[in-house]
């Protein structure tokens, strides 16, 4: 008993009281998503569970260490900043990028995911993340409302091509 | 016997191509209308000859050029007296006169010895798709372009969406909660944050590209 007290200590009280943090320490079954209700006294916190379309997820055959992308670039397929219908499923709502502990990406492709992402925002396929996220003025796929040297249509070449001359690719 | 009596006409008269240049670039594009203007294509070209046929090219404004040359990559103007000498950057050039870089492009894939200040005469450019009818009314034959045009984040429709596989499996212990960051960041007002100044014709660092977000620092504040 005592040993769990110490153990409760430690952690951040701020952290346990919001919502978010006290449902990890439950049993974790399935995706879910947490609601929060106010009658009068009495708070309830539920747990929705959430359709993840597991069926429709795209399984490839090979090592399981390697990592998805990697084994598209075994079979030379090459992900590039047009194909939104990939690059749509690595962002959150706001428009941020998710961490490679979620996507299980090895730090190679993420940083390829982060350059795709990246070229396909400037591009104007991809909007760029929320107000909230980059704490000033939004920055829009209307390219009118665009700096200038950006609001004309162009495009990128393939990723390997620039990797392989060398050229800027961001941090 | 009918049809090679057409490809014996369309060889020796000036056929008229149109050319949609949305979304194309120009220097892929460029070789090839540059290839037709001079009459490469037909079994009759000989260098001296005029030969070529004329090029109809429209949508000049919705060029593509490849990565960062927009910004990066500028039009060198040298006057003959000292001290003279500019750089237009491309986006500048392109606000001035919208059918430019097109026609630098071909320009520059016609060789110099030859008359090609007489090829370029037969190459109509428009910076919209409002052509003249008196021009139109000759064209018989188009050029494709290269490159396909992409598609935006936001015209795609749901079932497109739907039926595309899923690249990853969500972990089993995450609550969807974690991903909306919005309530957790506050908004900075302008006045705090630091003026960036872009710099143009060279490789700057990542501070000074306009596009740089660095999403990981964020201010976090207490809800509660």
């Amino acid at each position: 008993m005592l040993k769990f007290l110490s153990v409760v200590k430690l952690v951040n009280p701020s952290v346990l009281a919001s919502s978010k943090r006290l449902f990890h320490l439950t049993q974790a079954v399935g995706l879910k998503k947490i609601t929060e209700k106010v009658e009068g006294n009495v708070i309830t916190y539920e747990g929705e569970y959430i359709d993840d379309n597991e069926k429709n997820v795209l399984k490839l055959s090979g090592p399981e260490e390697v990592c998805l992308w990697c084994k598209f670039d075994r079979r030379s397929i090459h992900i590039q900043h047009t194909d939104v219908l990939v690059l749509r499923q690595y962002l959150r709502k706001d428009g941020t990028i998710l961490p490679p502990e979620i996507t299980g990406l090895c730090p190679k492709q993420n940083d390829k995911l982060h350059t795709l992402i990246r070229q396909a925002r400037m591009t104007g396929l991809i909007s760029y993340p929320t107000v909230a996220v980059t704490k000033r003025e939004p920055l829009l796929v209307d390219p009118t409302l665009r700096p200038e040297f950006e609001q004309y249509n162009s495009y990128w070449e393939k990723y390997e091509v620039l990797k392989k001359k060398g050229h800027y690719l961001g941090p | 016997m009918s049809f090679n009596k057409a490809k014996q006409l369309a060889t020796f008269s000036r056929v008229w191509y149109l050319f949609d240049a949305k979304w194309q670039c120009p220097h892929l594009s460029g070789e090839r209308i540059a290839r037709i203007l001079r009459g490469e294509h037909k079994p009759i070209f000989y260098p001296g000859e005029s030969t070529g046929d004329c090029v109809v090219a429209i949508n000049t404004r919705h060029v593509a050029l490849r990565n960062d040359a927009w910004r990066a990559e500028a039009l060198h103007v040298r006057r003959e007296y000292a001290k003279t000498r500019y750089d237009i950057p491309l986006f500048k050039l392109h606000e001035l006169d919208p059918t430019k870089v097109l026609h630098l492009c071909v320009l520059n894939c016609l060789p110099s010895e030859s008359n090609r200040r007489y090829d370029m005469a037969r190459l109509y450019t428009f910076p919209d798709d409002a052509v003249p009818a008196h021009l139109l009314k000759n064209v018989c034959d188009q050029i494709r372009g290269s490159r396909s045009i992409p598609k935006r984040l936001d015209d795609l429709t749901a079932d497109e969406v739907k039926d595309f596989p899923q690249m990853f499996k969500w972990p089993k212990d995450l609550v969807i909660d974690d991903l909306d960051r919005d309530k957790f960041v506050r908004v900075v007002p302008s006045e705090e944050l630091p003026k960036r100044e872009v710099m143009l014709g060279q490789r700057a660092g990542k501070q000074n590209y306009w596009f740089h977000v660095s999403t990981s620092r964020h201010e976090e504040v207490k809800i509660n």
